[in-house]
Parts: C-alpha cells; sequence; structure tokens
C-alpha cells in the first residue's frame, strides 16, 4: 500500500514535464520540483527532483538532504507525478536514479517495498553497471531505475 | 494509505503557466549529464526496441 502522498502539486500546461509541490514538516514547508527532461536516447526521459533553494523557482539542488519528517509522503507524490505523467506519455520511458549512491539506495528499496503495486501498473526495469537493463530484482545492485507504464 | 490510483486522482493538478518559464536545460545539469554519459552503451530491454520498430513503421 501506498503512502499518502501530496494532494496540491501544480504543474505546467506546455508539457506537462514539470511539477511543484511544497513538503511540509519538522522544518517547515520546503519547495519541491520535479521534472521530465529528455535523455539522449529516443523516448527515454529522465525524472529529475531537487528542492527550491532559492527565490527563482528554478534555483534547484537535488542534493540538498531535507530531513523535513515526511520521507515517504515525497516519495508517494513522485511515484504519483510518474504515474500522472506517464498516463499523459505512454510511450515515455522514464528513468531515475538518485543523485547519491544513498539516494539510489533508498529508490531500490522503496521500489522493493512497494514492488507488488507498482509492478501491478508499470513495467519496471534496473540498469546495471554493465549498462545493460534488466527487469527489476529485488536485492540487484541497480544504479538507476526504469519505469515504462503497463 | 490509499493505493496509487486513488492518489493520483487525489492530486488537484493546478496548473501554473508560470512553471512553463523554467528553463528545463537550466534544471539537474550535473545528474542530467551524469545521466546522459550513462546511457551511451544501454541496452534497452526488447520491448522499448520493439516498440521504436513499430514507431519507425508507422504504427
Amino acid at each position: 500500500m501506498m503512502h499518502d502522498s501530496y494532494a496540491e502539486v501544480i504543474e505546467n500546461d506546455d508539457d506537462f514535464g514539470r511539477f511543484y509541490f511544497v513538503s511540509t514538516g519538522k522544518k517547515g514547508e520546503i519547495k519541491k520540483i520535479i521534472a521530465f527532461t529528455p535523455s539522449t536516447v529516443d523516448e527515454l526521459y529522465q525524472l529529475g527532483f531537487g528542492d527550491v533553494i532559492g527565490d527563482d523557482v528554478d534555483d534547484v539542488d537535488d542534493k540538498v538532504v531535507s530531513d523535513n519528517g515526511d520521507r515517504d509522503k515525497v516519495l508517494a507524490t513522485i511515484v504519483v507525478v510518474l504515474y500522472r505523467y506517464t498516463e499523459r506519455y505512454p510511450n515515455r520511458w522514464v528513468l531515475f536514479q538518485g543523485s547519491t549512491n544513498s539516494r539510489t539506495r533508498l529508490y531500490r528499496m522503496a521500489i522493493t517495498l512497494h514492488h507488488e503495486e507498482l509492478s501491478s501498473l508499470f513495467d519496471i526495469y534496473g540498469l546495471l553497471a554493465g549498462d545493460e537493463v534488466i527487469p527489476f530484482q529485488k536485492g540487484a545492485p541497480f544504479t538507476a531505475f526504469l519505469f515504462k507504464k503497463k | 494509505m490509499k493505493n496509487l490510483i486513488e492518489e493520483a486522482a487525489k492530486i488537484k493538478g493546478i496548473v501554473n503557466p508560470a512553471l512553463n518559464d523554467i528553463d528545463i536545460d537550466k534544471l539537474f545539469v550535473e545528474q542530467r549529464e551524469k545521466t546522459n554519459k550513462m546511457l551511451s552503451n544501454i541496452k534497452m530491454p526488447d520491448a522499448y526496441y520493439e516498440q521504436q520498430r513499430r514507431k519507425a513503421e508507422g504504427k
């Protein structure tokens, strides 16, 4: 079962590739950006995620550890946004990896924990160090993850 | 605790055209460069190449 997600997600209306929400927790309100950007591989888009750290909404840090006490809710929001995005663009493959190794491990743990539900909606793959993409397996040393709407 | 589809339906999806002004090229630059480098030799799943084949055939 998914955790609750933030309901008030603001999105753009030209390419539906930029999303904004506010994390609310023990450190207050932290603005978050999710963006889908094209990669060098056709139909493969990268999911980027980070905190807005300045006055401008595009002043983003994807390495900062927010520690706002709402990690699961933030991760659930990312997944829900991913779902909305792939509803709009069902032929697109979405790749994401942590900006740090520990964050990649966190994503791997989250996917493992919710694999049953996620895999009912997405084909999920992992990227191995040898550049091979294989179906997601629990415990495999993936460096990135790919999602494709079923 | 809700399932993902219920959570997606809950999102209000407020459109703010100001987000259109975000220059995507300026976002996550380091991460995107790192990923693109990693993708240079990527071997995608068979389903991807099948999709690309159908796309090329206009299906």
